[in-house]
């Protein structure tokens, strides 16, 4: 006998990503889940995109990490409030650990919260946070590959940052190949190229990210 | 992405079902989207080793890849994107949106008649 289930078996975060997206919604907060390889450059690339718009926006964090409040710090450091989730082992996180967060920030004052998910190019892609846009931060350093690798990542990004630009020229990495391979995959990716040490590019990445938006509320 | 996550909701759901029936199940199907960061021989080995021990054991459960659909902006086409030739099969645009990826399903369980 063949019985008929039919049961989501991601059923219980696709819900609490539902719900954290009506929250995101009813608040006018754009909110993105920020997803890399380990050492991308995510946290200060966030640190300077914060305080490159302090003026424009009021930008809030969600931090995921296995262990350590350090990303947090660094964070907090700049001025804006962020949250540390410790996963504690676990690769991603998940749409109920952000709900959880939220409550901790000052959303009533918040324009963006962006989620800093743990590093990784894979687990993260498969569990939706109620995030408005997925940003996929890739590194010179890791290579120009990525986007071929791990097609699941780039094909459901909505912007990619390709960041470490200040090392072309020391690294193997061609831009073009990384831009094409990208909107092959997901041909309405946005791509930026950025570095967030010397701060080139970083113009247009802030642009966008304030037209994405939309006006204060 | 977690598969002994995956395997332990299937478990439990199949489970659940054997007791409401009261019947021992033999085999599943699982589905999800070809994009979906599940690995097959992970999430089998992971259910496999859940199975152990319970009436489960043994069972076979069976992995559905589903094709991501893609809808050209062009000409409204909807097909299976293909990630090796990702545009669209009537007109050629490169230009589409993604439908919504399909879920990680559990369709049906199959138990051995008393």
């Amino acid at each position: 006998m063949k019985i008929s289930i039919q049961k989501r078996i991601l059923d219980a975060n696709d819900q609490a990503a539902a719900a954290n997206a009506a929250f995101f919604a009813r608040r006018n907060i754009l909110c993105l889940n920020m997803i890399s390889s380990p050492g991308s450059g995510k946290t200060t690339l966030l640190s300077r995109t914060i305080e490159g718009l302090k003026d424009r926006v009021r930008i809030g964090v969600i931090e995921g990490d296995l262990k350590t409040d350090l990303d947090a710090q660094r964070i907090r450091r700049t001025g804006a409030p962020a949250i540390q989730i410790e996963t504690s082992g676990a690769c991603h996180l998940t749409a109920l650990q952000v709900s959880a967060a939220v409550k901790e920030l000052p959303t009533d004052s918040l324009d963006i919260i962006v989620i800093e998910n743990v590093g990784n190019l894979v687990c993260p892609s498969a569990f939706e946070l109620g995030e408005s846009a997925r940003v996929v931060v890739l590194s010179t350093a890791e290579g120009d590959d990525k986007p071929a690798k791990y097609p699941g990542t780039f094909a459901k990004a909505n912007v990619v940052l390709i960041n470490k630009i200040d090392l072309l020229g020391h690294v193997d990495f061609d831009v073009a190949k990384v831009q094409r391979d990208a909107r092959g995959l997901n041909p309405n990716v946005k791509i930026f190229a950025v570095s967030a040490r010397t701060g080139e590019g970083l113009t247009d990445w802030y642009d966008y990210l304030v037209s994405l938006r939309g006006p204060r509320g | 992405m977690d598969e002994l996550e995956v395997a332990q909701t299937v478990f439990e759901t199949i489970c659940a079902e054997a007791e409401k029936v009261k019947l021992v199940p033999v085999a599943a199907t699982l589905s999800c989207g070809d994009m979906c960061a599940v690995n097959t021989e992970a999430l089998l080995e992971a259910f496999a080793s859940l199975c152990e021990g319970t009436p489960c054991r043994g069972m076979r459960l069976e992995v559905r890849r589903i094709p991501v659909q893609m809808r050209c902006i062009a000409c409204n086409t909807t097909a299976d994107y293909n990630i090796a030739a990702p545009h669209c099969v009537k007109c050629g645009s490169h230009e589409f949106d993604f439908l919504p990826e399909p879920p990680v399903l559990l369709e049906d369980i199959e138990f051995k008649d008393k």
